[in-house]
């Protein structure tokens, strides 16, 4: 076969965008600031929230804190002790300048600082959880272009009910399943953590499977919209290979919808990992807050909340910021 | 705009008719009903399909395997997995719709206004659902059931919370989209008052979205609440709920895989039905879906 010279690439058209081409850089920027400023009173509203979670439980904090075999003179020295006798405003303006400051209060449970309990187990849950968003991008992407090249075929259709089981599964009973096939059955990997990279692999399998479900959906139905247009028919008049039309011209129109959900999924796994490591005994953020709860240590269940929130609060600017720097058609809205 | 749509005019039932038979066409749309409904008929006949009390404790029986005494076998505790999987069914499909109900109820209200009146009143109300957007997945679950205390009503009220959000963002863009429809501006210009409009012609025409918006959720907000039984912090000990029951079974795993791999399925084979509903509903109510 002789080699054939490349057609140019097609560009598809960008009325929309045409508008920011001139001082386009100073819309980007405008826009990040507001996003920006958008997120303050988020965070704001986020972090008193938290600190509300004791006060907003009937009774009294202090005893709540105590827990209910403390004496009376435990309840006081805790009251004196986290300054539970102050107005509340003082109360959360000392919260926030300690969290500030790296102070997140003592755990009730361990004794032990909060910050120190938490900065021992973030590495695993953010491990976990960057390990599963690979595997959920890679082959959730993979099925859903897969699925849309042949569309309503065998396989786009079982790829489907694939997602949709994907979907509609408890994370803790794919967990137990993956456990009872692959540890208990055919003992391929170990049953529970054990900080090797095989002990890794079914819970970041478990806690990828639902976002890898829908960006299989997501991916397929993105993409079945983008090949019904014109700029799509171009390329194949062009005649290039379908492979080229499908990866370079189709998919790549698609990344920034994919970006977004990955980016929002993102912040699910955090949240997501709280039942995956309960599951697999995984040392993280999640078993912290579950072993939190039972315990009533609020200082721990406070920390992790709002850790876990102002991630994806500020995961969802990051998305939000690079979606805008990739299309630019965001910044007018 | 041709004979189709003339037809559909001349009766409201030909217009169903043919919605179902839309329905119809997809298999797994129908499936997906189907399993909802042999779920929803197991929950209703609960006490005639139960063998025994599903918190009769019998202790020289634990961790029965499934045979003839006991059709799913017995728990940790010698009680029938059968009878609590049937309990079960109820629990989980009382919280799925209570909760779906609850937030459109307070959801749908709010987006309208929102979308309706739009400015700072919408200003407002969208920041107020940010922050509850903050709180990822189940996060915001656990931190109101932490608040309120673990019981069916506050698990109910937790879930409902969790999804005002999805439904107030929903109701505001269908809102904002016919803000301007023909049929408002002349019910506007017959001086009806903008709570007349939002109750009688904004959300009567969003209901098809809500509806299949609200057939996942339930899905949605049953997994939700059965991840929270599964933590230990769902609805109190003695209810037999599918989460808790698994979580329970799961330190058996190895001598008796049945007691925590049978509430499991249950909780799958619901949703499933759930979601492929809620799919198959979604390609008949929404225009936009139809080839």
């Amino acid at each position: 076969m002789k080699p054939r010279a490349r057609p140019p690439s097609f560009v598809p058209p960008v009325t929309e965008a045409v508008v920011t081409i001139q001082g386009g850089e100073r819309v980007l920027l405008r826009y990040i600031r507001r996003r920006l400023l958008m997120t303050v009173p988020i965070l704001f509203a986020v972090s008193v929230l938290v600190f509300m979670m004791v006060h907003l439980m009937p009774g009294d904090p202090a005893r709540i804190i105590a827990g209910d075999s403390a004496t009376e003179e435990d309840v006081e020295m805790i009251r004196k002790e986290m300054g539970l006798d102050k107005p509340l405003v003082q109360q959360y303006l000392t919260y926030v300048s300690n969290i500030f400051k790296g102070d997140l209060g003592m755990s009730m449970r361990t004794r032990r600082p909060v910050a120190v309990e938490i900065s021992s187990r973030l590495p695993n849950t953010v491990r976990l959880a960057a390990v599963a968003m690979v595997i959920s991008v890679i082959f959730g992407v993979a099925v859903g272009v897969i699925s849309a090249s042949r569309p309503y075929s065998l396989s786009d259709n079982l790829s489907m009910v694939g997602a949709l089981v994907g979907v509609s599964m408890p994370t803790f009973y794919l967990g137990l399943m993956l456990m009872l096939l692959f540890s208990v059955k055919m003992g391929w990997v170990p049953l529970l953590a054990d900080g090797s990279l095989k002990g890794m692999i079914l819970p970041a399998v478990t806690l990828a499977a639902r976002p890898l479900a829908l960006l299989a959906r997501m991916t397929r139905s993105s993409m079945l919209e983008v090949l019904n247009q014109d700029y799509i028919l171009a390329a194949r008049a062009q005649g290039l290979p379908e492979r080229v039309v499908l990866y370079s011209r189709a998919l790549k129109n698609c990344m920034t919808t994919i970006l977004t959900v990955a980016g929002l999924q993102f912040g699910h796994l955090l949240a997501g990992a709280v039942v995956t490591e309960q599951v697999f005994a995984w040392p993280g953020i999640g078993s912290l807050i579950v072993v939190s709860i039972r315990a009533r240590d609020f200082p721990t269940i406070q920390a992790c909340v709002l850790l876990i929130a102002v991630s994806f609060v500020l995961l969802n600017l990051l998305t939000d910021i690079l979606y805008s720097v990739v299309n630019p058609r965001v910044r007018l809205g | 705009m041709t004979s189709s749509t003339a037809i559909s005019y001349r009766s409201k039932d030909t217009e169903l008719r043919k919605a179902i038979r839309r329905f119809a066409r997809r298999k797994v749309a129908v499936i997906g009903a189907a399993l909802v409904l042999v779920f929803v008929a197991i929950a209703l006949a609960a006490p005639l399909l139960i063998t025994q009390d599903p918190n009769d404790q019998n202790l020289a029986e634990i961790l029965k395997p499934p045979g003839k005494e006991h059709f799913l076998g017995t728990d940790e505790l010698g009680r029938d997995i059968w009878s609590r999987v049937i309990y079960g069914a109820r629990v989980s499909l009382i919280i799925g719709i209570a909760s779906v109900l609850v937030a459109i109820v307070v959801g749908v209200p709010l987006g309208a206004i929102a979308g309706y009146y739009g400015g700072w009143i919408d200003e407002i109300m969208m920041r107020v659902l940010d922050v509850l957007l903050a709180f990822p997945g189940v996060l915001l679950t656990i931190v109101l059931v932490v608040i309120l205390g673990p019981s069916l009503q506050n698990v109910i009220i937790s879930v409902a919370v969790y999804s005002v959000p999805g439904f107030a963002r929903l109701a505001r863009g269908e809102a904002l989209g016919l803000r301007n429809a023909e049929f408002i501006e002349a019910s506007q210009a017959l001086g009806a008052p903008g709570w007349w409009v939002i109750a009688t012609h904004v959300i009567p025409n969003i209901i098809s979205p809500v509806i299949v918006m609200g057939t996942l959720s339930v899905g949605n907000n049953i997994l939700t609440a059965a991840s929270m039984g599964f933590l230990g912090m769902g609805v109190p000990p003695d209810v037999p709920e599918w989460g808790a029951m698994l979580s329970n079974g799961r330190k058996y795993l190895l001598v008796a895989p049945h007691a925590a791999t049978i509430p499991g399925l249950a909780i799958l084979l619901l949703v499933l039905g759930l979601n492929l509903f809620g799919d198959g509903l979604r390609d008949i109510l929404d225009p936009k879906m139809r080839e």
